[in-house]
């Protein structure tokens, strides 16, 4: 076996699941080389970059076996359609209720690993597994606290797309936050949130966030907000309702469920997906659903009895995402898929 | 096969403990002279019976911060494993440790619980053989 990797034009957004992969690779020593004009891909047009890797994927002295598309929301189906004695590999990286599972590619695709569980197990695909989101040891790490600086540090952050169900349920903290004086930080995307938000007043760096300082945010703060979106909103479309809401139901989790406790930092999670507690026991991560139990834990975890717990806690969940839930792991179940003989 | 963090000891040893079956442990030990390869070694590694490990302890600063214990067989001693990371001082020409791991092999895979030498930080993590 020796794959071909490449990443999808949304360099950016998939720079952490790209490099998850590629470390995994060389960690399990899995033959494999990217995409030698990975970083032309802005200067150049995309069909141009297409056309190279097509012939790069073909050459015969390379012996590639298979070629590994992370993201491919943007592969042309030309391409697709023209890898004789290659076989395609898609990792989708896409949010699997916006973007639907590539139907008119999927004949052309051998092996399509998406992130959503109720996708691969709806059977109304052969050729789709599920391999679920994961996080990076390399690139999620403790860091320690006095190195960090103050701007990292928080009582409450939570870092993300400011979707509406998200902005509700940290609108509905304001006040215990405000009573107990905490300081709470909202970092990442904020386009989505309405001008007269009182939410403005915590938005504390509204950028892309490079990975590297996500890992900072999460090791400042004691406690760590993971909401999941919600899958009948999309931005894209006039009414603001997912057209596709409905479906596949969301049963999976976000890369951030693995991300914050690979940073031994302590997570309170969403546990409106399955998963959210199929993976997480409570002694490793706190739980809420709504805006009351959101409240009552974080009074617990931060001025309450758990408030000396969440290290302990932490560590725990540590230890369950870096010896099961990581881009190796992934991996390591994607070669088994592909070295099974075919049906 | 299971990986704990541990309790505290009394004194300022860095390093790991390999308990045996008979209830004896070695500690391990840098700059040690070998009686059984008559020559001074970096570390007391090949006087380490690796037939009679039952765990192997990671110790920073006389607190127990990782433990690997054996699983149940089939376990062969070569899965046992234990390493430095570290880089040479370039001045000094000595060697300075970085972080100190243990772990096993299972199906081709290391795993491995590190412990950095500065930070106390736990690290687990994989790679291939």
């Amino acid at each position: 076996m020796k794959i071909l990797v490449v990443s999808d034009v949304t360099a950016f957004a998939l720079t952490d699941i790209y490099a998850g992969y590629i470390h995994a690779m060389s960690q399990l020593k899995i033959p494999f080389e990217v995409f030698s004009w990975h970083r032309e891909r802005r200067r150049l047009a995309d069909d141009t970059c297409w056309h190279i890797f097509h012939s790069e994927a073909l050459l015969k002295c390379k012996e590639f076996t298979h070629v590994f598309f992370i993201g491919g929301l943007s592969i042309p189906q030309f391409l697709l359609e023209s890898f004789y004695h290659v076989k395609t590999i898609t990792i989708a990286t896409e949010d699997p209720h916006t973007w639907t599972p590539q139907e008119p590619k999927l004949q052309n695709i051998d092996y399509y690993f998406t992130n959503e569980r109720s996708i691969a197990r709806c059977g109304l695909y052969k050729n789709v597994y599920y391999c679920p989101t994961a996080g990076s040891t390399q690139e999620c790490s403790k860091l320690p606290l006095d190195a960090l600086e103050d701007r990292y540090k928080s009582d409450i952050l939570f870092l993300g797309a400011m979707y509406p169900n998200r902005r509700k349920l940290l609108e509905s903290i304001i006040p215990f936050v405000k009573k107990h004086k905490l300081t709470m930080k909202i970092c990442g995307h904020v386009q989505y949130m309405p001008k007269n938000s009182p939410l403005w007043e915590y938005v504390f760096d509204s950028r892309t966030i490079p990975h590297m300082e996500t890992v900072k945010y999460y090791n400042g703060a004691k406690v760590v907000l993971n909401i999941l979106r919600d899958i009948h909103w999309n931005p894209r479309t006039r009414n603001q309702k997912n057209p596709l809401k409905g479906q596949f139901p969301a049963e999976s989790l976000n890369p951030r469920a693995y991300e914050v406790p690979l940073c031994q930092a302590f997570m309170l999670l969403e546990d409106t997906r399955p998963e959210a507690r199929e993976i997480y026991g409570k002694d490793e991560v706190g739980f809420f659903s709504d805006e009351d139990s959101l409240r009552r834990q974080l009074r617990y975890y931060l001025i309450g009895k758990g408030n000396g717990l969440r290290d302990e806690m932490a560590f725990r969940a540590y230890k369950k995402a870096a010896e099961a839930l990581t881009y190796n792991h992934r991996m390591l179940l994607i070669r088994d898929i592909l070295e099974k003989p075919p049906v | 096969m299971s990986q704990s963090a541990g309790s505290t000891t009394n004194s300022d040893y860095t390093g790991f403990i390999a308990h045996y079956d008979n209830g004896r442990s070695i500690k391990e030990r840098e700059n040690f002279y070998s009686s059984k390869l008559k020559k001074k070694c970096a570390t007391n590694w090949q006087e380490i019976d690796r037939t009679r490990l039952v765990a192997l302890e990671l110790v920073w600063h006389g607190q127990s911060k990782a433990t690997v214990q054996k699983p149940p067989d089939p376990f062969t001693p070569d899965q046992w494993f234990f390493s430095h990371s570290g880089c040479m001082n370039m001045n000094s020409r000595k060697i300075i440790v970085v972080s100190r791991n243990i772990g096993y092999v299972k199906d081709g895979i290391v795993h491995i619980t590190s412990v950095m030498e500065d930070t106390g930080i736990i690290r687990i993590w994989t790679r291939a053989v």
